[in-house]
């Protein structure tokens, strides 16, 4: 099995505090592995079955800190669009970039993501990948086996279970399928497991799909909740 | 100078926190009172590689070095001694004596198992005529065709009651004394002639097996000899250093884990009208408490980075064994100040804490070892 | 006066300009309304009453597109607010790939400026994947709305960080403006029997 994982990088909300003057996250250490990311991992390492994990991500130098995480829990590689056009993206520019870069690195039987983030609490890069890379897509799958070229799975909410035939996107619900704690070797060796920038020429994207540039969505700012 | 730890290194901490956190601070109690660590512990620690932290890869080992060893300690520090004496007899005197000054035949024999913590290893030195006067040893290792034979006995041996390897130190020529009279030799615990009192039954560590080891007519194989015959004192000079360096990052971690115990408690224990860290007493200690936390911690990474690097550390090791030691004393003693009568309470960890920590200025050399290096060293160089 | 001139008198009059009108190609809101065994569901009511008050403050026309429920529903969904409902070629129950078709043809054939949708398990499985394949923005979880109308824009205010903020979002340009409400949001609205509209049974 090869398994593509798209991770998200977020604030470490254990550190971060809200400013009040001025209605933002100020984040005060690195950045950290979106935790349903997390569980999207730990899904694919109990269907890897001997195959290939890798991850794919957006994002710019504070991103390996997040990658790492994930390298120590047992991915094989990762892959980050680093390049300055690829930031400040939305979930339709970042679909783009991350689907263009799953099939540049090659076939994979299964892609995977969490179904929610951190930032925001409905998740909208799961479906968006999969019809960006035109594969069938479940969402908020809490556990799943693979059989032949099928998965199937169960879903929290009211859809639940089904199957998809691989090459299939799942988004993988958060607080199910616990993240395994890295061991002391493991560790180690996700120092020197392989982060390959890929920049936006390479992914043969016009600028203007990616980053900013191919935003539809722009946040406009940020404020506290009424008390 | 670069104080910023690696990654590799601060993931090394995160993981071993979460495991501390969810494995064995919820068993610490428990390990104290049933004086034994329970076995699935021990073999999820083996899971996570704790084992075998410090060696190099090519032996099985996970390759972090003294730094990440260190770390490590530091955070198991703040969850139990006992856990940490579990793994730093095995790891930093048990194997490290094989690991420095064994010969890659027998480093390949032994370290495998004893780094996937297969089997577990322990340092015999002491004996009931040798503490601090280490070259007082009495048990002696006597030639006889390919094997050298075995007599004596060894006390309070930490890991004696389930210690696969034993790295025994032994008389091979009373003549030479301890310059070319004693060796190192790896016995294992399966060999005939070879038995283990009872536990001991201590002030603190309660959970740490430590035990009399009994050596007749145990054969072992020449091959068996830790680097060459009579070079064992050297052996075990260089090992302790190492150990020393190590116990005084598991200070720091208690240190630190007192310290928030403290601050939680004094922040929510409220007397005279007020939460009592709004006490100037109380602030005070605490304050005093953080600083020294601060120096313990500053000269054990940074000895254990000199390790790293490949000086020569025997002073600092010395010095930070001494003074991690002695300060954790002191910043236990003012944690149970701080929570007042509960932390007298069986109830409440900081009354462990402080038995815990009375053995860190005893073993592994007392104080007054440390002492005699350090002082023997400046006399030697004449200056600091 | 020349029948020209009246008509460029009654435009201005209007504030329509013939450029807008050939450049602004996405008129009018499309709510999507969910059945559940043959029933539009109270959250998709919800959003009716929601897209009702946006379409209002446009000034522009309201259509329903039903998915999982038969004509009986558009009696309900007109009086509730809706100018049309659209019935699509679509299964009754949920399959991805024929509702995403029903829903993308539905929007290529109507060209509304707003598809809003009420946030269900189906909506977050089907709206990103319809937004992704119209080349446009989603606003998902959106917990009030607010509409510019001189820029015909609908603002989005989402919780951030599990709630220790809210975020405004917008999609300034790309048309239609996809948003998802988040759950329990906006009241099931009251009939009123007088309002009259269509019923168009869309191709499949």
């Amino acid at each position: 099995m090869r398994i593509a994982i798209c991770l998200k990088p977020v604030p470490d909300l254990a550190t971060a505090y809200v400013s009040k003057s001025r209605g933002e996250l100020v984040e005060q250490s690195k950045r950290v592995p979106n935790p349903a990311d997390e569980n999207a991992m730990a899904l694919a390492l109990s269907l890897r079955d001997g195959g290939e994990v890798a991850v794919f991500t957006v994002g710019d130098e504070a991103a390996p800190d997040a990658l790492r995480p994930l390298l120590a829990m047992g991915a094989d590689r990762a892959y980050l669009v680093d390049d300055e056009q690829a930031q400040g993206g939305d979930a339709l520019a970042d679909a783009k970039a991350l689907a263009a870069a799953i099939r540049k690195a090659g076939d994979f039987d299964l892609v995977l993501c969490g179904a929610s983030s951190l930032v925001h609490e409905v998740g909208q890069l799961g479906p968006r990948l999969a019809e960006a890379l035109g594969l069938p897509h479940a969402t908020r799958v809490t556990s799943a086996q693979i059989s032949g070229t099928t998965v199937s799975f169960s879903r929290a909410g009211s859809l639940g279970e089904g199957s998809l035939s691989l090459p299939a996107v799942l988004t993988v619900e958060p607080g199910c399928n616990i993240p395994p704690l890295p061991n002391a070797i493991t560790v180690m060796k996700a120092a020197r497991k392989p982060i390959d920038s890929v920049s936006v020429e390479e992914l043969a994207l016009e600028p203007d799909q990616v980053g900013a540039a191919g935003a539809a969505v722009r946040l406009r700012l940020t404020q506290l909740p009424e008390p | 100078m670069d104080f910023t730890f690696t990654e590799e290194q601060q993931m090394l901490r995160d993981m071993t926190r979460k495991f501390m956190e969810n494995e064995v601070k919820p068993l610490a109690r428990q390990i104290d009172d049933e004086e034994k660590i329970p076995t699935e512990l021990i073999a999820k620690m083996r899971e996570q590689g704790f084992f075998g932290i410090p060696f190099a890869e090519e032996y099985g080992g996970v390759g972090a070095g003294e730094m990440g060893y260190c770390v490590v300690l530091e955070e198991m520090g703040r969850g139990s001694a006992s856990v940490v004496v579990l793994l730093a007899a095995h790891t930093s005197i048990g194997t490290m004596a094989i690991y420095l000054d064994g010969s890659e035949e027998l480093k390949h024999k032994y370290l495998p198992a004893l780094c996937s913590g297969e089997k577990i290893a322990a340092f015999a030195l002491t004996e009931q005529g040798a503490g601090s006067d280490a070259a007082a040893i009495a048990t002696t290792a006597v030639p006889d065709g390919d094997d050298y034979v075995i007599n004596g006995s060894k006390l309070y041996i930490s890991n004696g009651d389930i210690a696969d390897v034993i790295t025994v130190f032994a008389v091979t020529d009373k003549s030479l004394g301890v310059r070319g009279g004693v060796s190192a030799l790896v016995v294992e615990s399966s060999m005939p002639g070879f038995s283990r009192g009872p536990k001991e039954r201590k002030m603190g560590i309660r959970g740490a097996g430590t035990c009399e080891l009994f050596f007749k007519d145990v054969r072992v194989p020449k091959s068996n000899v830790i680097g060459r015959v009579g070079m064992g004192f050297l052996t075990a000079m260089k090992t302790l250093d190492c150990g020393r360096l190590s116990l005084g990052a598991a200070c720091v971690g208690a240190a630190k884990e007192c310290i928030d115990l403290s601050v939680n408690h004094a922040s929510q224990r409220v007397q005279f009208g007020e939460p009592i860290i709004k006490k100037q007493a109380i602030q005070w200690m605490l304050a005093d408490m953080a600083a020294e936390t601060f120096a313990m911690e500053s000269m054990a990474y940074r000895a254990a980075w000199m390790y790293d690097q490949g000086m020569k550390v025997s002073r600092e090791a010395a010095a930070v064994k001494m003074f991690c030691s002695e300060t954790l004393d002191r910043i236990v003693d003012r944690a149970v100040q701080i929570h007042g009568g509960l932390g007298y309470m069986a109830e409440y960890p900081i009354e462990m804490f402080y038995r815990d920590s009375r053995i860190n200025r005893i073993f592994e050399g007392t104080n007054e070892v440390q002492r005699m290096v350090i002082a023997s060293e400046l006399s030697r160089k004449g200056r600091y | 006066m020349t029948e020209d001139s009246t008509a460029q008198e009654l435009m201005a009059a209007y504030g329509i300009s013939l450029e807008e009108e050939t450049a602004e190609e996405y008129r009018g809101l499309l709510v999507v309304a969910e059945g559940q065994q043959g029933q539009v569901s109270e959250a998709s009511l919800a959003a009716l009453g929601v897209g009702r008050d946006l379409a209002d403050a446009f000034g522009a026309r309201l259509e329903v597109l039903l998915l999982g429920a038969g004509e009986d529903q558009a009696p309900g969904l007109i009086s509730r607010g809706a100018d049309a409902v659209l019935l699509p070629q679509a299964p009754a129950a949920y399959q991805a790939q024929a509702w995403l078709a029903a829903l993308v043809s539905a929007v290529q054939a109507r060209r509304p400026e707003v598809v809003l949708l009420a946030g269900t398990d189906i909506t977050r499985d089907l709206a990103p994947r319809a937004a992704q394949c119209l080349d446009t923005g989603l606003i998902a979880g959106a917990q009030e709305l607010r509409a510019e109308a001189d820029e015909r824009l609908v603002v989005g205010i989402v919780p951030l960080y599990g709630g220790r903020l809210l975020g405004e979002f917008a999609c300034p340009v790309r048309r239609p403006q996809f948003i998802a409400l988040a759950e329990k949001v906006g009241r099931v609205p009251s009939e009123d029997r007088w309002r009259t509209g269509e019923v168009v049974h869309l191709p499949a």
